[in-house]
């Protein structure tokens, strides 16, 4: 067992675009892949963006590319696997830049780590999350709650997890989620029927994160960066 | 000395993935450490690098399922000459290939489907073999032939007589035009062989007044309904071509039928519906073999498959659903009947030239509601187009 010799960064960076969180996570990724940097979890909330798997350039609309635009979503294209998904504010996004190698871990045991961190998250407002053979990703029932995505490179993650906290849900509507027709999205708010305080989930996140991976959770700061400003 | 660019192992019981992007084409110079195609599996995309710098080759094209260490391409030194592909390739190496092409093996009856398998580059074909296409595998040539003679035959409205334990009788005709998930013909099953059941476009009029009330009937008091689904199978029979390669050690034979078995099981998990053991019908053009397989949900594709292979592991009666398998029939469309107390029955027919085969489900609409039984078919179409995710 590898025990607490794995010790993780965990950079809470507040809401954020997609494209700018894209470019952080390509530079740390770079970085580990030629032996430096240390391994680092980014956490986050985006503006509302589209955002499209490698395989899939076209977007899986429910509404014509117009009523997208209308609504003031950005679409974009991603390196992950999978398909379309959305992120946008009131959703707990985790990226993390690790060296699988290092930590002896196959690519497809740490998806379903960051799986089991999620349930754990669920578990502590009471809510039961599963996997289902529908697709990765963490579900309450029949219903999505978290989606996972990753792109590796030379063993080195980049991409993660995306867990509904309470985002709007209308947004979901306007896409086919992960190419699935019929899918159906929920939050942690709909599932315990209140608000869910974000930061909470957030540090609960971290927390089962060092659980299942076994790792030491060091929270770092990005310098001239004031989360509770940009957090919105 | 040539480096190979291999599917990487990503963990967990991976059998394989899907080359889904070369990032530089066939002959491409390559430096150490450059990315040159990524391959997917689930919701993981990995970009394999170049181990060496040097001359990419391709051996694996984009959109092909492989599995776990197969070699995608290689990189060469300059001048050096393309090295034989292990003999556990289905590519005939250049050095032995017969001036006439031998009889291949025999595969698995997903390999109807060859043509939807991706070949290599033509430039890299033409280079290794001139003149002599790539031998078309003819899986049971005299089956084959068989399938091939009844199933461009056959017009649509054409009654179809084949004898097996399960339709007990039943007979079902052919229909080209199937309706999308969500479009339902009531009652079917429920029809006395006697009854409205024969009747097509061409019956007399009273008899398709007669088709009519009892169609009516049934719809009104009928627990069970049938809905269609066309299914491209081509992904499927690619996804059995790597499991057979990668189950040879485990001695067993995948078909088009565990793939769909294990579909549509997963598919009923992912909906809640209810589960259970699921029964297996595979029709021959002679007789059937039928099985059932318990605690199906719990089972990976090759556990199944395994258990179907040896006749299954529960009692055929103790089914809550099953799958009947036409697929070497060449029969178009049928409507599997519902007895049994099973809660859903599939027909898996066979597939037309374009590689697509309708998926018809009987279901006992007391239990799933319609929307439920759509979404199921949806869900098993997705599944059986994208196969990946049943690798795991």
């Amino acid at each position: 067992m590898e025990g607490h010799s794995r010790a993780v960064g965990v950079y809470d960076l507040g809401t954020t675009s997609y494209s700018e969180v894209h470019k952080l996570q390509q530079r740390l990724q770079g970085q580990r892949r030629e032996g430096g940097g240390v391994d680092t979890l980014l956490l986050t909330e985006h503006r509302p963006v589209f955002t499209l798997g490698r395989s899939h350039p076209t977007p899986d609309l429910r509404v014509e590319p117009e009523a997208v635009r209308q609504w003031g979503i950005e679409i974009v294209q991603a390196e992950r696997g999978g398909d379309i998904t959305y992120h946008g504010p009131g959703q707990l996004v985790a990226y993390g830049i690790i060296d699988l190698r290092s930590w002896g871990l196959g690519v497809l045991d740490y998806v379903r780590g960051l799986e089991e961190t999620v349930i754990g998250v669920l578990a502590d407002w009471g809510v039961r999350g599963e996997r289902n053979e529908a697709g990765r990703g963490v579900w309450v029932g029949e219903r999505k709650i978290a989606s996972v995505g990753l792109n590796v490179r030379r063993w080195i993650t980049m991409h993660g997890a995306a867990l509904n906290i309470d985002p709007d849900m209308s947004h979901w509507e306007l896409i086919n989620p992960c190419g699935m027709r019929d899918i159906e999205m929920t939050s942690m708010a709909t599932e315990v029927g209140k608000q869910v305080a974000f930061q909470e989930v957030l540090e609960a996140f971290t927390f089962h994160f060092g659980r299942v991976f076994e790792c030491t959770m060091e929270p770092a700061s990005v310098p001239g960066h004031d989360v509770s400003s940009s957090r919105g | 000395m040539a480096v190979s660019v291999e599917l990487p192992d990503l963990g967990r019981d991976m059998a394989g993935g899907l080359v889904a992007e070369w990032y530089l084409p066939d002959g491409a110079a390559v430096g150490a450490g450059e990315p040159v195609c990524r391959v997917e599996c689930a919701f993981v995309a990995y970009e394999v690098e170049a181990a060496e710098s040097g001359l990419l080759r391709i051996r694996r094209p984009a959109g092909s399922i492989e599995r776990v260490g197969e070699v995608l391409g290689v990189i060469l030194e300059p001048g050096e000459a393309l090295p034989h592909e292990e003999p556990s390739s289905r590519h005939v190496p250049v050095a032995e290939a017969p001036l006439v092409p031998e009889v291949p093996e025999p595969e698995p009856e997903a390999a109807l489907l060859e043509p939807g398998v991706p070949e290599l580059e033509p430039e890299l074909e033409l280079e290794l073999e001139p003149e002599t296409p790539e031998a078309v595998v003819v899986p049971f040539p005299r089956r084959f032939a068989a399938v091939a003679a009844v199933e461009w035959e056959m017009a649509p409205g054409d009654a179809v007589e084949f004898h097996t334990s399960f339709f007990s009788g039943a007979v079902d005709e052919v229909t080209h035009a199937l309706p999308e998930a969500g479009g339902s013909i009531p009652g079917l099953p429920l029809w006395e062989p006697d009854e409205g059941h024969r009747a097509s476009p061409a019956a007399p009029d009273g008899a398709r007044e007669r088709f009519q009330r009892i169609s009516d009937e049934a719809s009104a008091s009928a627990q069970v309904l049938t809905m269609s689904i066309e299914i491209d199978l081509s992904e499927a029979a690619k996804l059995v071509s790597v499991c057979q390669r990668e189950w040879q050690k485990h001695g067993v034979v995948p078909r088009i039928e565990d793939a769909a078995f294990r579909a549509i099981c997963l598919a009923i998990e992912a909906t809640d519906l209810a589960g259970g053991a699921g029964g297996i019908v595979i029709a021959e053009s002679s007789t059937d073999v039928s099985c059932a397989v318990g605690n199906v949900a719990n089972k990976t594709l090759r556990e199944a498959a395994t258990s179907r292979a040896a006749g299954g592991d529960t009692p055929f009666e103790q089914s809550t659903w099953v799958l009947v398998s036409l697929f070497g029939l060449g029969i178009a469309a049928a409507a599997p009947r519902l007895d049994g107390g099973r809660t859903a029955a599939f027909a898996l027919a066979s597939p037309g030239r374009d590689g697509c085969a309708a998926l018809t489900m009987a279901y006992d609409s007391s239990r799933w509601s319609e929307g439920s039984a759509g979404r199921l078919l949806g869900r098993i179409r997705e599944l059986l187009e994208s196969p990946c995710a049943m690798l795991i």
